[in-house]
């Protein structure tokens, strides 16, 4: 018998299901203690992450201070503790923003063709753009509020959503018990609920699941690059701190490092629930 | 019964026939329509942008105007035209070049861009040239390697990367590299040696993605019946391996880099922040600094240029590579 | 040395915990065909590429393969491997699947070819294109060049049966040579089967799930059920005295259209439908893959009252659009079709729910005609909630069809992905009967199913008929089929009408070559011997 690769068949994925499901609730958990020390961030920031103080910049971890101080002597735990709000506030933001605008241009798109040629071509020309480059646009013209970065990130992210909601739609089309119930004489509303619906949920999880994690990098970026909201900002933090790489590595690295944990449970997370969307997909699919 | 002097008796010796793919007028016809068209959407995206700041010639004026500079600019603009009039006017100024001077330098935005291009291209393009080389490696690797300990660990080192934001991974490497070991430049583009952590550091944007779909693109084909059918034949296991499971792979790779590319663009605008890599992305960042609107929205009209026609050129290779995708155009 | 060419001791293949073959054992002479028969599942497949070494990745094989007297099982992989590739011919079962579609035809031949030969390349194509000319390629020169994509499927498997000889074989496996193809290519690939058997005097190995082709062409059969054999022998003697219940079923299976459907009333009255002059272009989906664009050309057809119709054709002649049109899922270019007199673009809605209350559909592949999301009970149920019923009576009315169509009633709950081929077909067969309609169209009702569970699912519909005087209008390329269940046939090709008339006339009296073609592929015409179960 010659076999040309020892790994295990086609679909199956390098890591075991068990090991798939530790990385889900892992992810869950750490996700989990970012929100809730973010919303408490008022009780267990030992400082006010705006105090400065002239005398102890740069100073390393110490009893009194943790994580160390930065350029102008703030604590930086305190500012570490603040510094998920602002990323985590858009993240969720826009990433439901984005459901809904895809939701309602699919809804848009179905009412007739000249309506989905525009929508689909909208959506074509807002990917055209990429999304980095766009938020930079569009903040620098109209300045770096919540609102106006939630928008900007939700509408570079739910072409993704339109465009898959919308070849579900033209697939499910196609299919014979779509036709068969054409022909048993069912009611739109049977036909949309029963026909076309249960297949859209486990891809829009899908979707969801990317949308987190593109939009929690870009929020990221965004803050990194100083187009963020002002307020400590693990990204603005980073940004600030990069000029002291070797004589103070914590300014920069304690924030880098809650940054990753952040981004490392939004996708262990977003790759949990899309497993189960494929396995539900590949059984509604009849594999 | 052929006859095989006949055959013989020809002048040219026979070879077997490869066919070398033409591109169809009509599908290169396509794809430049649909570039065409998607600029001319990002324009008027960027039009209606400017538009609605409510102030368009004080925005594109330097910050503190003279009387006359944005006078000058309704003029060039159109400002105080009808709406129609201010489109055509300012499509036909965007492509010409012929963009309101920019604050710092007092000159055409589109010089100062021109001489930042070659930077970044250079960046994206040493970038792409890494994250494909050691996307595909990983990923084949994570197929076809000989022990479990060798298939699974490259590929989860690089999915751990995936979490992480380009400026971090170049805090690192910049960590490593440049402040512990000494051995490559801080940032800046003096040396020839200056472009390797920041192409390196954007790689990594890339490089998961290509080797977890190129993988999973070997792991079905790997079960796919010419695959079996090669296995039949008097040819090495590597040949068959590479010829028809590998080499048949590659779409989907060339797809998944299409669609990343975005995210390319995107970092390296945070790359070229980091490491003071002088590109367009660099001069974007400092117009952003200074308010300085005209070098802003060339710049992205420029980058998002530059995203459409690779993208479009990334569609007609996807022809070139899969004989039935003629079918489809 | 061996007498024997192939030897098989105690095989059992394994994938991971489960058997898909169990102590098989055979033996080969050189010169001989032998079949080797049973459903898919039964193992036959995997026997084959246990054989070959062809066996896909997580499944493995124990016991003897002796090739020549070598047991291949005791060499090393790669010794193995060395012999198997150098006296092993495989012929695959879906041709245009098992070229590379990236390469062209004459490269991958080329790639057949033993290594010295390929050495010199002018000298390999020389060799190729003899090759191509044995297996009956016509034009091959120009064939060198082209993709697997642009040739027909019949076409794709003589390339690959010339790929299997290339290396001059002594032993040829053919696994399923002839499923994916067409019925009247299926005869010429499996005559040339056996003309390539004859002249290289090569031991055969012929796995299929048809009985008809085991009676025609094979020497000796071992029948494989559950993993396993239960019958083995030469041909005609296993034929003629089966010992097995399986072996009986599977004899049933290939002669379905043994017998001829009992006369119905002669023909009077309106006809239920009526297609007149009718045009229509159309994409057909080969059943090979490859899509392919035709018209149907000014077809006109009857159906009459209480009489059966079988439209009959190949993969590409029309047949399923032919009878879409008559249900309006599709539009005519040009000429009517009519419903009872009336036009049926231009139905009342009245006239709409009667007619879907007296004509209904079943689909050709059961999985996706069936929402996979919801229980079949729901799906029954579908016209009735069209039509108003309420929730009793719709309970009542799912249980009753699915008793009809002899479907446990414990399995109303079930989703499609939890139930079997048979199963489902028949479940949308029973929502079709949900609101009694007189006439049925069935576009392929067996087509996708095992060949035991097809004769199970036909005496369904054969007792319908009986039962509550049901009518088809058959959709059909298999012709045993049709002649168990018409009383009237149309035979369409390309999009034309070329026979027409009663199912009995065709069959014994065919005046078209084209009918004459269909009928002589048919795999193993009755024999005095053998005796249907």
């Amino acid at each position: 018998m010659s076999t040309i690769t020892a790994a295990p068949g086609s679909g199956v994925s390098i890591v075991a299901p068990r090991v798939r499901a530790t990385g889900a609730v892992v992810g869950a958990v750490l996700l989990g203690v970012i929100v809730v020390v973010s919303i408490a961030a008022p009780v267990l920031a030992p400082y006010d992450p705006e105090a400065f103080t002239l005398t102890a910049i740069l100073q390393a971890p110490s009893p009194a201070h943790p994580f160390g101080t930065d350029e102008i002597g703030r604590d930086i735990l305190s500012r570490v503790i603040w510094g998920g709000r602002p990323v985590l506030v858009t993240t969720i933001a826009a990433t439901l923003l984005s459901l809904v605008i895809g939701l309602i241009m699919g809804t848009l798109a179905s009412t007739g063709r000249i309506a989905d040629t525009i929508v689909t071509r909208i959506a074509d020309i807002q990917l055209s753009i990429p999304g980095l480059v766009f938020a930079m646009l569009a903040i620098a013209l109209t300045g770096a509020h919540l609102g106006n970065i939630v928008l900007v990130l939700a509408l570079s992210a739910w072409p993704l959503h339109f465009r898959v909601v919308r070849a579900h739609a033209a697939g499910v089309r196609g299919l014979p018990f779509t036709e068969a119930s054409t022909l048993a004489g069912s009611s739109a509303w049977y036909r949309i609920t029963r026909n076309y619906l249960p297949g859209v949920l486990p891809l829009l999880s899908v979707t969801t699941g990317i949308t987190a994690t593109v939009v929690a990098l870009s929020a990221t970026g965004l803050s990194y690059l100083g187009l963020g909201v002002v307020l400590p900002d693990w990204g603005r933090m980073i940004a600030i701190s990069k000029g002291h790489l070797s004589d103070a590595p914590w300014a920069s690295g304690f924030p880098s490092l809650a940054l990753v944990l952040f981004l490392l449970s939004v996708q262990l997370v977003a790759a949990a629930v899309s497993g189960r969307a494929r396995v539900s997909l590949k059984r509604s699919n009849g594999v | 019964m052929i006859d095989m002097s006949s055959l013989v008796a020809q002048s040219a010796p026979l070879r077997f026939p490869t066919r070398r793919l033409r591109f169809r007028a009509s599908s290169v016809l396509r794809s430049v329509l649909s570039a065409i068209i998607a600029l001319w959407g990002v324009l008027t995206l960027v039009f209606f942008a400017i538009l609605l700041t409510g102030n368009p010639a004080t925005l594109l004026a330097s910050p503190s105007p003279t009387k006359a500079q944005p006078t000058a600019l309704t003029a060039q603009f159109g400002f105080d035209q009808s709406l129609g009039e201010q489109y055509v006017r300012f499509l036909g100024n965007i492509v010409t070049g012929n963009y309101p001077d920019s604050f710092r330098l007092s000159a055409n935005p589109i010089d100062q861009l021109l001489a930042a291009l070659p930077y970044t291209l250079a960046l994206a393009a040493a970038s792409l040239l890494i994250a494909v080389v050691l996307g595909l490696a990983v990923g084949y690797g994570a197929v076809f390697a000989g022990n479990r300990a060798l298939r699974s660990t490259p590929i989860t080192i690089l999915a751990a990367f995936q979490a992480t934001p380009v400026f971090v991974i170049g805090l690192l490497l910049i960590l490593l590299f440049s402040v512990r070991l000494g051995w490559l430049p801080t940032g800046g583009a003096r040396t020839p040696q200056s472009i390797i952590l920041p192409a390196v550091a954007l790689s990594l944007v890339m490089a998961p993605r290509i080797a977890q779909v190129f993988r999973a693109s070997l792991l079905q084909l790997v079960d796919a019946e010419h695959v079996r059918a090669a296995t039949a034949k008097q040819i090495s296991l590597r040949t068959v391996r590479l010829r028809h499971v590998a080499a048949n792979s590659l779409v989907p790779v060339v797809s998944v880099i299409g669609l990343e590319l975005g995210g390319l663009l995107g970092g390296s605008v945070l790359t070229e922040s980091l490491f003071n890599w002088p590109g367009i992305g660099a001069a974007t960042i400092a117009a952003i600094d200074s308010k300085d609107y005209p070098v802003i929205i060339a710049a992205v009209v420029v980058i998002a240029a530059i995203f459409i026609i690779v993208n479009a050129l990334v569609d007609l290779f996807t022809v070139r590579i899969d004989p039935r995708a003629e079918l489809n155009l | 040395m061996s007498e024997f060419l192939l030897e098989v001791r105690d095989l059992d293949v394994t994938a991971g915990a489960a058997t898909l073959v169990s102590g098989v054992s055979l033996a080969l002479a050189a010169g001989t065909i032998h079949g080797i028969v049973g459903e898919s599942g039964s193992g036959k497949s995997m026997t084959a590429s246990a054989i070959a070494g062809l066996l896909p990745h997580g499944v493995t094989s124990t016991g003897a393969i002796l090739l020549n007297g070598t047991d291949l099982s005791a060499l090393s992989a790669t010794a193995a491997r060395r012999t198997r590739t150098e006296q092993i011919g495989f012929v695959f079962q879906n041709p245009r699947a098992a070229l590379n579609p990236r390469i062209p035809v004459g490269r991958q031949i080329g790639e057949a070819l033993r290594p010295e030969v390929r050495a010199d390349e002018a000298a390999a194509v020389g060799r190729a294109l003899q090759l191509l000319d044995e297996v009956g390629v016509p034009r091959a020169k120009e064939r060198l060049a082209a993709y697997p994509h642009e040739l027909s499927g019949g076409l794709a498997q003589r390339v690959v049966i010339a790929m299997a000889l290339a290396r001059d074989p002594r032993l040829l496996i053919a696994d399923e040579p002839t499923t994916a193809l067409d019925s009247t290519i299926q005869a010429q690939i499996l005559d040339l089967i056996q003309t390539v058997q004859r002249e290289r005097d090569l031991g055969v190995i012929l796995i299929t799930h048809d009985m008809g082709i085991v009676q025609d062409r094979t020497d000796e059969i071992t029948v494989l059920a559950d993993h396993a054999v239960v019958e083995q022998g030469r041909t005609l003697g296993v034929l003629e005295r089966p010992t097995q219940e399986k072996t009986r079923a599977l004899i049933a299976g290939a002669h379905l259209g043994d017998e001829f459907a009992p006369a119905p009333p002669a023909a009077e009255g309106t006809p239920v439908f009526e297609v007149n002059g009718v045009s229509k272009r159309f994409e057909s989906r080969l059943r090979d893959g490859h899509v392919r664009v035709n018209a149907l050309r000014n077809v006109s057809i009857r159906v009459e009252r209480g009489r059966s119709l079988g439209i009959v054709g190949e993969s590409g002649s029309g047949k399923t659009t032919l009878a879409r049109l008559l249900l309006g899922l599709e539009q005519q270019d040009s000429g009517e079709v009519l419903f009872e007199g009336e036009s049926v673009d231009s139905l009342s809605r009245t006239a709409s729910r009667h007619r879907r209350a007296a004509v209904q559909y079943v689909f050709q592949d059961p999985w996706s005609s069936l929402n996979p999301h919801l229980s079949i009970g729901t799906s029954i149920a579908e016209p009735l909630r069209g039509a108003g019923w309420n929730r009793t009576d719709r309970g009542r009315r799912v249980a009753e069809v699915m008793h009809e169509v002899a479907l446990p009633v414990e399995l109303i709950a079930r989703r499609p992905s939890q139930l079997s081929g048979g199963q489902l077909q028949r479940a949308a067969i029973a929502r079709a009967l949900a609101l009694r309609p007189q006439l049925l169209i069935a576009d392929e009702p067996v087509a996708s199913l095992d060949v035991t569970v097809q004769a199970r699912v036909i005496a369904v519909l054969e007792r319908l008929r009986e039962e509550f005087g049901l009518t088809y209008v058959l959709i059909s390329h298999d012709l045993r089929v049709v002649r168990r269940l018409t009383h009237d046939l149309v035979v369409l090709r390309d999009g034309e009408v070329v026979e027409r008339g009663t199912t009995q006339e065709i069959f014994t009296a065919p005046k078209h070559d084209y009918t004459r073609e269909l009928l002589d592929a048919i795999p193993g015409s009755p024999h005095p011997l053998i005796t249907v179960p």
